[in-house]
């Protein structure tokens, strides 16, 4: 039987080219997923609303409560309730901006009305809307 | 041959990978169908909350119970350094009671949070 006999000088031979192609694939996929679960905020148009409570100051601001009546969703402001968009959002703009907007939500009326209240102080310039929790 | 269908491998892989990702970042809920603010600041959020139908709060794709939210919330508040700077994102269902988004918001507060971000969703 004939041996082939390698000699002692022969080094053997290492191919790179796959293992720079495994190392980018993976740096490539950890670049991407540690942005990806960050970025979520940045998907959305969002509200800006502060939170608080009804602690009483010296200025007073606009009040529009959020609560149901019967089977459908009001808007009060004052002793004046509004069913609609339109209404709430002419009456809101008659009024003094300055000391900002108070949003009161009551439980049983859908996320969808309290952020159509929301975007209508906005929308009607009112710089600071406080989501107030009714109790 | 060999390179090109290693390249093509892999881009295949990333577009797979990538387009996955995309989907399941984001709690699949539908949203308040407002315009929401032009000048709001993009800023990180720090911790996004999303609130469901039934009421149920799920952070990074779980459950979490309000005592669990308590403690994320303090973390996010410690990693963002400080309360001021922490400006979370509340992502509701439109069709869910207000009475649950009033109990997160109650949380945050509690946690000293002012300023909170509701998420909408622009007419389709």
């Amino acid at each position: 039987m004939r041996f082939r006999r390698g000699g002692a000088d022969r080094k053997p031979e290492l191919n790179l080219a796959s293992m720079i192609d495994a190392t980018f694939l993976l740096l490539s996929y950890f670049i991407f997923t540690t942005g990806a679960g960050s970025n979520e905020s940045k998907l959305t148009p969002n509200l800006r609303v502060q939170q608080g409570t009804d602690v009483k100051d010296d200025l007073e601001p606009q009040v529009v409560e959020v609560l149901r009546s019967g089977d459908h969703v009001v808007f009060r402001l004052g002793a004046t309730e509004y069913t609609t968009r339109d209404a709430l959002s002419g009456a809101l703009k008659g009024l003094s901006h300055e000391k900002g907007l108070f949003v009161r939500v009551y439980g049983g009326v859908d996320v969808g009305s309290a952020a159509t209240a929301i975007q209508v102080g906005r929308d009607a310039g009112f710089e600071a809307v406080t989501y107030v929790p009714a109790k | 041959m060999t390179p090109m269908i290693d390249i093509v491998f892999q881009l295949l892989i990333f577009f797979l990978v990538t387009s996955q990702m995309a989907e399941q970042t984001r709690t699949e809920l539908d949203l308040p169908r407002e315009k929401g603010e032009e000048s709001v600041e993009q800023a990180q959020a720090g911790i996004t909350i999303n609130v469901r139908p039934d009421g149920s709060v799920v952070v990074s794709d779980k459950v979490v119970s309000f005592e669990a939210l308590d403690a994320l919330v303090d973390d996010a508040i410690k990693h963002s350094g400080g309360v001021d700077k922490l400006k979370p994102i509340v992502r509701a269902d439109r069709k869910c009671d207000s009475a649950k988004l009033n109990e997160v918001f109650t949380h945050l507060s509690s946690r000293g949070l002012t300023s909170i971000r509701l998420a909408t969703e622009r007419s389709k």
